[in-house]
Parts: structure tokens; C-alpha cells; sequence
């Protein structure tokens, strides 16, 4: 936990969420693991981002500390406006109702609800009356109109990564975390749902942030950052899957000598 | 295998830690009740034991009493027979029993009590009583000395030299007191008062007759150094040897007659030992029936908390399986836990029952009763707690073990979220085939009765009772969604999205919610039969008293026997216009003869029927004395044939049911025989009373000439006042009357009405307290299953609170599922326990219950402690959950 008590910093109007400096480390005195190292970074309202890297990069820890499920032991998250990693846990839920979204590879919904109140379970947490012009558009676009009344394990998959997106995008937030959201589906049903997250950025000027490790769902992504020990390694804009898979192997085999060094 | 369930246990010490304390708990009632009745028998062993030291007896066929229930056998025994008897050879001291009810007043001015309902007796001060011992000042001499027995005079607050008050067989005394006396066992609390020889025969053997004899052989006096002048018991051999001596020289003295017999000594002390044990073992058996309701509603909890936590272990066990491990491996596995379990639980809980009677001991020894028996606990009381508590928890687990060790391997492979179970057709069919019947054996005996007042009777009922539990409790998985989406739905949208998640988690296994409720279910099923019983039995009673009680007052006495003197005086006070006694002897009947012979014994002083092993209970009838006239005046129920004015002419009077019992009517004949004499009676009128519990009764006159005084006892003394004197004008008269007698109470109808129902609301509370230890673990059971819930929706709770569900609202669900559950338990079992007493009316109407009354109050009351015991067990796992980091929750494996 940083002891310094920033200002957030400007932000533009392009920049939706930022970090700087920041720095996760795990363990005591002798036993430190560093998850990240000194990252800084921009994230870019209205685009699609993609974080990628080998096991032990540091991705998934990135992505907990942006949304505000971690803090960091140095450095400063800035997110709509608000200095996360300086909130509290009650304003830190808070945020979480209105301001994020998250898609989980697995476990995305609770089972005794229907998706319709799966849907629209942050709203109602939040006492937030729900736009139904908007649902409506959101549930047609993902074609789930015929199963708003049915529960979970009535439904494939597919159907409820589904139902998780829509979830994540009724109430309109700043940011959509997404780990591994296709991790668990067959390249078919995965395709639909990376096609409806670009849909959502493209149509709907929602900013997604996904962690991934597949090289065709990065593809979907403006912009693909590549971490590795800790740190932003590099970085690629209109990813294709042989662009990625290219830039990860070099990486891979980089980090990979660095270690038997 | 055995290392891998003791590391396992380790690890889920914390889980197991509330089987534990459900097994303690259960084990700690039962381990206590058994100490409890060891220390009962202990007590009045030792009582028995050194009341009745003689080598011999002299007693009637009914036999010498019970010290311990305070009874006495019949008094025929000439009281000059000792003095004969004290010549014989080989015969050191002759002891007449002169003994009776005797109040002692205390330093305070109070009535000296011992507390626990222990009995308050005056003897005579028999200076060749080998028994007796004065450790102070000198034996009573006249009549305004008495010595005190060291213990009483403690509790009283009285030493050598106090003046004080004795109110003897209902004859007040002025005494002071002579001296201290010192017997051999402690007295449990009783109130001993010593008189002087000539007071005590008049006042307990007016007419010279006593009870029986103690006849003390002159070998039983201890010349041995160790302890000069103390008595000791002889062997078997040599007391019979004496007993026959006794026998044969009463018979050469020419004696010998029909009215007593001798018996030996230890046939007394056995005869009166097994009478306490019966009751003894009375108590401790219903105490024992609440103890094993306990332990199996912590089976409950330990049958839930191994199957929950099997279900989560159920990819561990498929993964050993699929390395090789058989099933047989896997159900030790999980046996072995439980196992240990019962036995921790076991241990602690005999450690608890042991605490738990040296707690009740303190506590009775603080008000005076002192309780025996140093070592309570046995060997054998601690193995079978440790043996019930493996026991226990050893099958409640099995049915999850073997769920355990038949899980296929493939079972590793798969990822799935905690899983909604549907009850087994099976069990729901059976379960709702179980209400149905025992809806309707309940109904069929209600009508029945209805029609035959003879018909079934407590069996058939009690079974039907029984079924409907059961099968309430079997097809509860059926009701519970419905009860609880009923219950959830006007506040679904209010509370939105917590409602709608709790419901929604209770539903999703109704069989689980049904095991953690079963507990509560039952609990209160018994609370509100017996809430329903009170309230339609006080109903009754005041019914009855209105209906049929007409007198201004009513006098009766703590001791159950209202003081002749007393009742003289406040027949001569100027305000009373009449006052009736009711006087009670009891009788003797043989049902064999067909009903036709009755013969009477008198009842003495202090004591309620004196039913003695010699004689069978059958025989035995009370019947009651009222002065002709008076009867009506004060009594208000019709003669449903004949006249009551017969009463006056020697006849009887008779309840219906003794009627229809031996087949009488008006005029028939019965054959009446006491000790004074036999008379013929008619019968001259038929009535029924249910408030009025005498089955026969005649006139003063007819009793007096069967019963002698001293085998009578005023009951009750009703008071009409005279002409013109107000209501609080009698009632001070009588009360100044009344007081210096130190128990009786003056009593208008409603003051009576609240008298009989204190009593039974006092046995209302100690029903309340016993069940409330099920209450307590039923919440334990609660806490667990939500508990293990909490680790089951590890995932769940990490993606609600990712969505933005707050602390406080995440605990808030598990609160509400918690209170949901619970009022699920506690309203089904109120549905099932007015179902229950429901037909009670019927079953009882012959003792008077008339009226069925559903008490809203106390029911609403349950209700709201439902709801506490929902929250109270909810507030550790609703903290847990609160408090999981976001982050290992959504990262956790299932």
C-alpha cells in the first residue's frame, strides 16, 4: 500500500483509465515475489485492449489492480476519474456497481436467478432504476431474448457467457474487465461472444479491457499489450492472430533466457 | 487411509468443530440425568437406610410407609403392645411410631420449608430410641418443649433456648426449643421436629393406635470401641432368627392377632427402597426421553454437516478412487472422522453432565435440600455417554459415507457450481402418505371418543401423534419452497436482490433446509402442544370453577390437610354464615367383587393415599365427608338422578363415572368396612364433578363412624358469609383467622382459579426449559449448514461482491436465509403441535379438559424467537462471508 497521498492525474478526455508506477509485490523480506514492476500505462476510452503474456507475466495481476480487486504495493490506478487505489472497500463496491463491469471465464452467474435478474443484478444492487430501452437492445443483439426466464443450468456455455456480457454492459460502465471470457467455450460460440464485445466497443463506445492468452481473441482488440516479468514489454495496435502469435513467441523465449540467466 | 482422516480432520477442525459441541451437548443431557438419578437413589437410599434401623417390625398388612413419599401405613397398632413387646428376650428397645405433619416456625416468623417439596414431620422424643442422639441442650420433656434436628434448626435460625412456634396436626404450640438432636444420614432438606411424648400422642395417636413398631434387637447395640452406642444392621440370618423370636414369643404371650404381622427389617427397608426407586425412576425416565430428543436433533447436525462437506470433497474422492482406493476405503475414511467426532464430543460431554449435577447440587443445596452420593459418575455412565456419542455420530455420518465411497472417479473430471437436488420421489410419497395417516388416525380417535368415551386412549393417540411428526418431517422438502417463497414474496422487490437470492438459496436444496429446520421443527412442535394443553386446561379449570364453585371462599391448606382447630374457629366467627369442610378418608375396594363391596381404611394425617406394596392399588378409593345441606349451598352441580337430601338419610352420594365403572344406580346397595366398624349403603343420588375429584362421598356423620379422627383430613373448607357482611369484611375475619396457622390461604373464586393454574404454568416452564436445550441445537445446526454454505458459495460470494454487493448486504442474505429457515421449522412445527393437541380434549375430557384454546400469545412469541434464533446463528457465517477477500473468492477452486 503506497504511503503517498496523490492528486489523480489529469486525465484526458481520450484516456478512460490509467497507472502509473505501479507495483505489486508478494512475500516478506526474503521470499519476494514481484508480480509488477513499476508499470505505467494508458487505457483509451472507446477502444478495445488486450493484455497478454507468458504464465507469471503479470496480466491477470494488472488487470485485479485496475479494477480495483487488489492493492498495490506502490504506485496509483486512476479509473473514471477516481483514484481506485486509494478507495475504500465501501467505495470500492460502490464503484463496482455503476462504473465496472467484469466477465469471468467461468462461474459468471448465480444460479438460482434467471438471467434477467442475473442481468440486471448490479442495478438492482444499486437501487438504479434500469434503462429497458437499452436491455431491450443489449439482450436482442445477444440474442437472448427467448431465455430471459430461464436459469443457469438451463443454458449452454455459450449461452451464458452470454447472459454474463449482457450483464456486464446494461449498466453502461466506464470499463469492462474481461479474464479470459472465451477460455472455457468451444472457437465457435468464443467467436460470437469476441464479436459482440468489439460490436459493443465499435457501436456503443463501451471501453473493454480483456486478459488473454489466445492469440485469436486478441485479435479482436485495437491494441494488444504484452507483459512479461512484471513489465510492459511491448505493445501492438490492429493485432492480427499471426501478428500476436509472432510477438508472444519472441517474448516467451526473451523472458524464458532471462530467467536461465 | 487413517493418516489421511486424521490430517483431514486437523485441517477441518474448525467444520467439525460444531458436530463436536452437537454430540456434547446431547451426550451431556443424557450423562447428566443418569448422574441426577444416581444421586436421587444415593439420597433416599441413605434416608430409607437410616430410618429404618430395627432388626424388626411390627406392622399392618398395608405395611410401615415410605419416609421418603411421607406415607403411612394404616394405624391399628396398639401403642401398649410395645411395652409387651420390650420384655420379650433378645429384645432391646420397642419404638412406636407416633409421628404426623408438624410446621415449625422459623426465626423470621416464616414456616420453616426445605425446599424441593421435602416433607415437615414431628415425632416423639423416645428416650430409648437408640436412633436418637442429642448433641445439644436435653430432650423435650413437656409440652412446651421440642428439640430440633441440627439441620432444620439451622435453616430455621433457631438454637437452644429460642422460643418459637409448633402448629402440630393442625394444634398450635407455643415451644421453646429444649435442645438439638443428630441422626445419621443427612435429610435432604426435610423440616424435623422432636415433641414431647405425651404432646406427640395427642396429637398423631389420639386414639393409641400407631402405625407400626420398630422393634430393635439388644445385639444391635455397637459395644465396639470405634462407635459406643450407635446401632448397627445385622446380618440376614441373625435378623430372621430374631424375627421368628419375636413371632413366637408374641404367640406364647398369646398376642398374636389378624390385624399385624412381624417383618424383618430389611423387608421393610427394601419395600420402601423399591417404592422410591419406582418414582425416582419416574422422574429420571422423562428426563432421559428429552435427553435422547436432544441427542438426536445433534444427529441431525451431524448427519448435514458430513454431507455437506462430502459434496465438497466429492472430486477428492473421485480422485482417490481413480487411483485405486475401494470404497470400503473411502467409508472408513469418512467413519473414522466421525468417529472421533463422538468420541471428543463424548468426552466432553460426559465432563459436562458430571458439572452440570454439581451445579444442580449447589443449587439445591443452597435452598436446603442437600443431595448425597459423592461419586455420581460411574465407569459405566462415562462409557456409555462416550458409546452413545461414537454411536451417534458414527451412523448420522454413515448415509453420507456411503455416498462418499460409491462416487464415480468421473466425478473428478467435472467442474460444476454447488448443485440443486430435487427430493427423492420416494421419501416425498412416503412422507405425505405418513401425515395423511396420522391426520387421520388423529381424527378417527377424536371422533371415536366422541361417541365411545372408552375407545383407545392414550396408545392409539400418541401413535398418530407420532406419525404425523414423522411424516411432517419426511415430506418437508415438499413445503419448504412453497412456505418459503410464500413467506419471501411481499418482501422479494423491497429487499431486492438480497430476498430474491436468499430464497432462492434455500430452495435450491429444500432437502437440507428441511434437515437444518427438522431440528426446530420438532422442538416446537412440543412447545406448542404443550402451550395449546395449558391454555385449554386453565380454560377448563376456571370453566369449571365458575361453574360449579358458588361459595364465597375457599380455604385450603400448603399442606394439603387445613387444620381442625382452624376450621372450628372459623365456624363460630360472626361474619360466616356457613362453612363446610370437606373431609377425605381413603377406601378400599376390590374391583373383582363386581362393585358392590367397598370397605374403607382411615387416611392419617400428612399424606395423600397410602398405597403400600402389600396392598394393590385397584383396591384403593378416596371418598369424601360433607355435612348434608351444606353440600348444595356451596357446590353448585346437578344430581343426574336421585337427590342429593339422601345425603342426610346415610346414603352415598356418587361421581357418574364410578357408576358406570361398577354398574351402579340409585338404590343399589354397597358394602362399606373400616377398621371401626362396617355399615350397609345405599346409593342415593348420581352426580359428575370433574372439578370435585371424590368418586363417593357421605355425610360427616357415616364417615366419622368408619374413619377415626386421626385418619381424616379437612381438604377444603368452603365459606359462605353470613347475611350482610361484606365480601372484604369475611375476608379479613378469615384471614385473621387463618394466619397464625402459617399455610393456609383464604381464596375468592378467582384467587382458587389462579392458584390451580399457577401450577400448571409452573409445569409449563420446566417443559419450556427442557426444550429449550433442543432450541440450542437446533441453532447450532443452523450455524453449521450456513456455515459450510459460505464455503460451498466461495465462487458465488466472490462474483456479488465483483458486481458490487456490499459487505453488510451479502451478510444481510445469509441473515435472511437464516431467519427464513428457521421460521420454516418453527411453523411447521406449530402446525403439527396444535394438530397434536387438537385432539387432547378428547382424550382428557374424563380429568376435565373441556376446552380447546390456541394461545395466540405464546405463539407469536415463538414466532419472534424464530426469528432470533435465525439471526443469532446466522451472525458468525454472515461475517465470514462478509469479510472473504474479493479476490481468493473468485479465484477459488470448487
Amino acid at each position: 500500500m503506497s504511503l503517498r497521498i496523490t492528486l489523480p492525474a489529469p486525465q484526458s478526455s481520450t484516456v478512460i483509465a490509467h497507472a502509473r508506477g505501479l507495483s505489486k509485490v508478494y512475500g516478506s523480506r526474503a521470499t519476494t515475489v514481484t508480480a509488477l514492476d513499476n508499470v505505467d500505462v494508458d487505457f483509451e476510452r472507446g477502444k478495445f485492449t488486450a493484455i497478454m503474456g507468458p504464465s507469471g507475466s503479470g496480466k491477470s495481476t494488472l488487470m485485479h489492480l485496475l479494477a480495483g480487486l487488489d492493492t498495490p504495493t506502490s504506485g496509483e490506478v486512476v479509473l473514471a476519474r477516481r483514484a481506485v487505489s486509494q478507495l475504500n472497500q465501501r467505495q470500492l463496491t460502490k464503484l463496482r456497481r455503476t462504473e465496472m463491469g467484469f466477465i469471468f471465464q467461468s462461474f459468471n452467474l448465480i444460479p438460482t436467478l434467471t438471467a434477467a435478474e442475473n442481468i440486471t443484478l448490479p442495478l438492482d444492487i444499486a437501487r438504479v432504476a434500469v434503462d429497458q430501452e437499452h436491455m431491450t437492445r443489449v439482450v436482442t443483439a445477444l440474442g437472448l431474448a427467448g431465455r430471459l426466464h430461464h436459469r443457469p443450468a438451463e443454458m449452454s456455455g455459450g449461452q451464458q457467457q452470454r447472459v454474463a456480457c449482457a450483464r456486464a454492459l446494461v449498466s453502461k460502465p466506464a470499463v469492462i474487465f474481461a479474464d479470459e471470457p472465451t477460455g472455457n467455450l468451444d472457437s465457435a460460440t468464443g467467436r460470437e461472444v469476441l464479436t459482440f464485445l468489439r460490436r459493443s466497443v465499435d457501436d456503443l463506445g463501451q471501453s473493454v479491457v480483456m486478459v488473454t492468452h489466445d492469440p485469436v481473441a486478441a485479435s479482436y482488440a485495437h491494441r494488444v499489450l504484452f507483459l512479461a516479468d512484471g513489465h510492459i514489454v511491448t505493445e501492438q495496435e490492429d493485432p492480427t492472430a499471426e501478428s500476436v502469435l509472432q510477438v508472444l513467441g519472441a517474448v516467451t523465449r526473451a523472458s524464458r533466457s532471462l530467467q536461465e540467466v | 487411509m487413517f493418516k489421511l482422516a486424521l490430517r483431514d480432520t486437523r485441517a477441518s477442525a474448525l467444520r467439525l468443530a460444531m458436530s463436536v459441541v452437537a454430540v456434547m451437548l446431547g451426550v451431556a443431557f443424557i450423562v447428566g440425568t443418569l448422574c441426577l438419578r444416581n444421586v436421587l437413589s444415593t439420597t433416599f437410599g441413605d434416608i430409607v437406610d437410616s430410618g429404618y434401623r430395627a432388626a424388626a417390625y411390627v406392622e399392618s398388612p398395608s405395611g410401615v410407609g415410605n419416609l421418603v413419599t411421607n406415607t403411612r401405613g394404616d394405624q391399628v397398632i396398639p401403642i401398649d403392645l410395645a411395652q409387651q413387646i420390650a420384655t420379650f428376650e433378645g429384645v432391646g428397645a420397642v419404638i412406636p411410631e407416633i409421628s404426623g405433619q408438624a410446621i415449625l416456625v422459623g426465626a423470621d416468623g416464616t414456616a420453616v420449608t426445605g425446599g424441593g417439596g421435602a416433607p415437615s414431620l414431628g415425632f416423639a422424643a423416645d428416650g430409648a430410641d437408640p436412633t436418637m442422639t442429642i448433641s445439644q441442650g436435653v430432650a423435650p420433656s413437656t409440652s412446651s418443649q421440642v428439640a430440633l434436628e441440627e439441620s432444620t434448626a439451622q435453616r430455621a435460625g433457631l438454637t437452644v433456648g429460642d422460643p418459637t412456634t409448633v402448629i402440630a396436626n393442625g394444634v398450635i404450640h407455643k415451644v421453646t426449643v429444649s435442645g438439638l438432636v443428630h441422626f445419621d444420614a443427612n435429610m435432604a432438606g426435610a423440616t424435623l421436629v422432636l415433641l414431647d411424648p405425651d404432646t406427640a400422642r395427642a396429637a398423631f395417636a389420639p386414639s393409641g393406635t400407631v402405625p407400626y413398631l420398630a422393634v430393635y434387637a439388644a445385639s444391635q447395640n455397637d459395644t465396639s470401641a470405634a462407635a459406643p452406642g450407635a446401632t448397627r444392621t445385622l446380618s440376614a440370618s441373625a435378623e430372621q432368627d430374631f424375627v421368628d423370636s419375636v413371632r413366637q414369643q408374641l404367640e406364647a404371650a398369646g398376642l398374636s392377632s389378624q390385624d399385624y404381622t412381624v417383618a424383618s427389617g430389611s423387608s421393610v427397608r427394601e419395600a420402601a427402597t423399591a417404592q422410591t426407586s419406582e418414582q425416582v425412576g419416574f422422574i429420571s425416565s422423562l428426563l432421559l426421553i428429552f435427553a435422547a430428543l436432544a441427542l438426536c436433533v445433534g444427529a441431525f447436525v451431524i448427519a448435514n454437516t458430513f454431507s455437506m462437506t462430502i459434496r465438497q470433497k466429492q472430486r477428492e474422492f473421485a480422485m482417490l478412487r481413480a487411483v485405486g482406493a475401494s470404497p470400503f476405503q473411502i467409508f472408513t475414511r469418512v467413519v473414522v472422522q466421525a468417529v472421533l467426532v463422538g468420541c471428543v464430543g463424548g468426552l466432553l460431554g460426559v465432563a459436562g453432565g458430571f458439572g452440570l449435577v454439581q451445579g444442580l447440587r449447589a443449587v439445591f443445596g443452597s435452598v436446603g435440600m442437600d443431595l448425597a452420593g459423592d461419586l455420581a459418575l460411574t465407569p459405566t455412565i462415562a462409557f456409555v455417554g462416550v458409546g452413545l456419542g461414537v454411536a451417534t455420530a458414527a451412523l448420522s455420518a454413515a448415509f453420507a459415507a456411503r455416498r462418499a465411497a460409491l462416487t464415480a472417479p468421473v466425478e473428478a473430471m467435472r467442474e460444476s457450481a454447488a448443485p440443486t437436488v430435487r427430493p427423492t420421489r420416494l421419501r416425498t410419497r412416503v412422507g405425505l402418505a405418513a401425515v395423511g395417516l396420522g391426520a387421520v388416525g388423529l381424527v378417527g380417535n377424536i371422533v371415536a371418543r366422541r361417541i365411545d368415551h372408552d375407545f383407545g386412549g392414550a396408545l392409539p393417540y400418541g401413535l398418530s401423534c407420532a406419525v404425523l411428526l414423522i411424516g411432517a418431517l419426511m415430506s418437508a422438502p415438499v413445503v419448504a419452497p412453497i412456505f418459503i417463497r410464500a413467506v419471501s414474496m411481499p418482501f422479494t422487490h423491497a429487499t431486492r436482490p438480497m430476498g430474491a437470492l436468499a430464497a432462492g438459496n434455500i430452495s435450491r436444496n429444500p432437502k437440507r433446509t428441511s434437515a437444518t429446520a427438522g431440528a426446530l421443527t420438532v422442538g416446537m412442535a412440543l412447545v406448542a402442544a404443550a402451550a395449546v394443553l395449558a391454555a385449554s386446561t386453565n380454560a377448563s379449570v376456571k370453566g369449571l370453577v365458575e361453574k360449579e364453585m358458588t361459595a364465597d371462599f375457599i380455604i385450603q391448606s400448603a399442606t394439603f390437610s387445613v387444620s381442625a382447630d382452624a376450621t372450628a374457629q372459623i365456624a363460630q366467627l360472626p361474619e360466616v354464615g356457613l362453612a363446610a369442610a370437606f373431609t377425605t378418608g381413603t377406601v378400599q375396594f376390590d374391583a373383582s367383587t363386581g362393585g358392590h363391596t367397598v370397605s374403607t381404611t382411615g387416611e392419617t394425617t400428612g399424606g395423600t393415599t397410602g398405597g403400600m406394596p402389600a396392598v394393590p392399588a385397584d383396591t384403593q378409593l378416596e371418598i369424601g365427608g360433607a355435612q348434608p345441606g351444606s353440600f348444595t349451598a356451596v357446590w353448585s352441580t346437578p344430581a343426574l338422578a336421585g337427590t342429593f337430601d339422601t345425603l342426610g338419610q346415610g346414603a352415598a352420594i356418587i361421581q357418574k363415572s364410578f357408576a358406570t365403572q361398577h354398574d351402579l344406580t340409585v338404590g343399589d346397595e354397597i358394602t362399606v368396612t373400616g377398621h371401626t366398624g362396617s355399615r350397609s349403603i345405599p346409593v342415593g343420588a348420581i352426580f359428575d364433578s370433574a372439578a370435585l375429584g371424590i368418586p363417593l362421598m357421605v355425610s360427616t356423620d357415616v364417615l366419622n363412624e368408619l374413619v377415626p379422627a386421626e385418619g381424616q383430613t379437612i381438604n377444603t373448607v368452603m365459606v359462605n358469609g353470613a347475611d350482610g357482611v361484606p365480601q372484604s369484611q369475611l375476608r379479613a375475619a378469615l384471614a385473621k383467622v387463618a394466619a397464625p396457622y402459617l399455610v393456609l390461604s383464604v381464596m375468592d373464586q378467582d384467587e382458587f382459579t389462579g392458584h390451580l393454574t399457577a401450577q400448571i404454568d409452573q409445569v409449563l416452564t420446566v417443559l419450556y426449559g427442557l426444550l429449550a436445550l433442543s432450541l440450542v441445537i437446533a441453532s447450532l445446526g443452523i450455524m453449521n449448514t450456513l456455515g459450510l454454505s459460505v464455503v460451498e458459495r466461495t465462487r458465488e460470494i466472490g462474483l456479488l461482491r465483483a458486481v458490487g454487493l456490499g459487505r453488510g448486504h451479502l451478510a444481510g442474505t445469509f441473515i435472511i436465509e437464516s431467519i427464513l429457515t428457521a421460521l420454516f421449522g418453527t411453523v411447521l412445527g406449530m402446525v403439527v403441535g396444535i394438530a397434536i393437541a387438537s385432539g387432547l380434549p378428547s382424550l382428557l375430557a374424563a380429568q376435565g379438559l373441556s376446552e380447546l384454546i390456541v394461545p395466540w400469545q405464546p405463539l407469536v412469541y415463538m414466532l419472534g424467537l424464530a426469528i432470533v434464533v435465525g439471526v443469532a446463528a446466522a451472525l458468525w457465517p454472515a461475517r465470514r462471508a462478509a469479510h472473504l477477500p474479493v479476490l481468493d473468492a473468485i479465484a477459488a477452486v470448487e
